[in-house]
């Protein structure tokens, strides 16, 4: 779910209300791409001191971004963006930083970059049909890591592609951990099917090259990252929600165990 | 050195799958995938030295910082673009679900155990990513002396 966008100026809408909205929107899509907590507070700030701010105030964590701005005439605006969702999409991040650019260097007007920033939000790099091979790729290829042979490569390459599929075949419902539990499952039951056809040889090994498509790794290192580097409330949150993202993959797969009757892992 | 080749391969051929799995731009796939590779090298070189899962996943992701932002400021492009994916040969994932598998299915001493190595490697990985900004925030003031590469900008790259 993502909030509305209006690239236009609202009729009576003071310049520091649309300068704030604007930054909050690069910022907004900065933090939906994978962008960092600090990115966005200094996107936010640098937009708006660009642009004649004289005092800019903002606190972001994954799920919200609080900011007020003071203009030197003294207009003041203080808005809140709640951000429902986020990925990792970096090409995404890469045109809404160069958006961002832009504008602190006076390259660009709060309307062209209103317009730019409706544009960024489409873009998509590789057609959906690459992610089940991507997937595979990712699977098959990590899974070396945890000793898994050829045959078990093959086999976790071949399960992250289904997954992948299934995942785009069936309709969000907006639940990541549902979705998660859902995906893990049939991690677990495809593996085990693998291997009790004689494809595969290892049905733990072929899961954990699977599942390393589901677990939040990226996330918990860069919460541990926040919690480090002195951003302690988005840190905290983000390892909470890589725990609980790491448990429903967990739960998903110990059903899967007791669908299949043996020992997954 | 043939198991280590072949683990260099399937790293390199896993980090370019999470690459386009990440929508890093076309442009940005063979250098994101090269870094991948190379972070691990790190990782493995540092862990024939010591067993300290801590501190070989620190030296990796050390590694994979300063690279990260070196390549951030050639494309002109968040540096979390490379970073992001070059740690993901580190990442705990096997040990973050055994360890809550070992939650779930009442094994206190497997949850221990795992909860442990997932906390050394995070810990790790997230204290070289800090630490590489806090040097690359030292001597970035005095890149310029040295000249600017070709695509190099300021302000906001390579943050």
């Amino acid at each position: 779910m993502e909030n509305e966008h209006n690239v236009h100026r609202f009729e009576g809408e003071s310049e520091a209300d649309f300068l704030l909205r604007t930054a909050l929107d690069v910022a907004a899509l900065t933090l939906r791409s994978g962008g960092e907590i600090h990115r966005v507070e200094e996107t936010i700030q640098r937009i708006c001191a660009a642009f004649g701010a004289e005092h800019t105030e903002v606190f972001a964590i994954h799920s919200q971004i609080i900011a007020s701005v003071r203009m030197k005439d003294g207009a003041y605006s203080s808005q809140v963006r709640r951000i429902y969702e986020s990925d990792n999409r970096f090409a995404r991040l890469d045109r809404i930083n160069q958006i961002s650019r832009s504008l602190c260097l006076g390259k660009m007007t709060l309307e062209e970059a209103q317009e730019e920033i409706a544009r960024a939000k489409g873009i998509t790099p590789y057609p959906v049909w690459m992610l089940p091979i991507a997937s595979a790729l990712g699977a098959g290829g990590l899974s070396f890591l945890f000793g898994a042979g050829i045959r078990d490569a093959l086999c976790a390459g071949l399960v992250g592609f289904l997954v992948t599929l299934l995942g785009l075949l069936i309709p969000k419902n907006g639940n990541v951990f549902l979705e998660m539990v859902l995906r893990s499952f049939a991690i677990g039951v495809l593996s085990r099917a693998l291997v009790m056809i004689g494809a595969g040889q290892d049905a733990g090994k072929i899961i954990i090259g699977a599942i390393m498509l589901l677990v939040p790794g990226v996330s918990f290192g860069n919460a541990m990252r926040d919690l480090l580097g002195g951003d302690t409330l988005s840190g905290t949150l983000g390892i909470v929600r890589s725990i609980l993202l790491a448990a429903s993959i967990a739960f998903g797969l110990f059903v899967a165990t007791a669908v299949t009757g043996g020992a997954v892992l | 050195m043939i198991d280590f080749l072949i683990l260099f391969a399937a790293v390199m051929v896993g980090t370019l799958g999470f690459a386009v799995i990440f929508g890093v731009q076309p442009k940005h796939l063979a250098p994101a995938t090269l870094l991948g590779g190379l972070t691990y090298a790190v990782f493995y070189l540092v862990d024939l030295l010591t067993p300290d899962l801590f501190l070989s996943n620190l030296a990796a992701a050390f590694f994979a910082g300063v690279a990260a932002f070196a390549l951030a400021v050639w494309y002109r492009t968040p540096a979390v673009t490379f970073s992001a994916l070059a740690v993901i040969p580190l990442v705990p994932g096997g040990a973050l679900y055994s360890m809550m598998y070992g939650l779930i299915a009442d094994d206190s001493a497997r949850f221990r155990e795992q909860g442990g190595v997932a906390l050394r490697v995070g810990l790790g990985i997230a204290a070289g990513i800090v630490f590489s900004s806090t040097v690359i925030g030292l001597i970035r003031p005095h890149l310029h002396r040295f000249g600017t590469p070709k695509k190099a900008g300021r302000g906001e790259n390579g943050k």
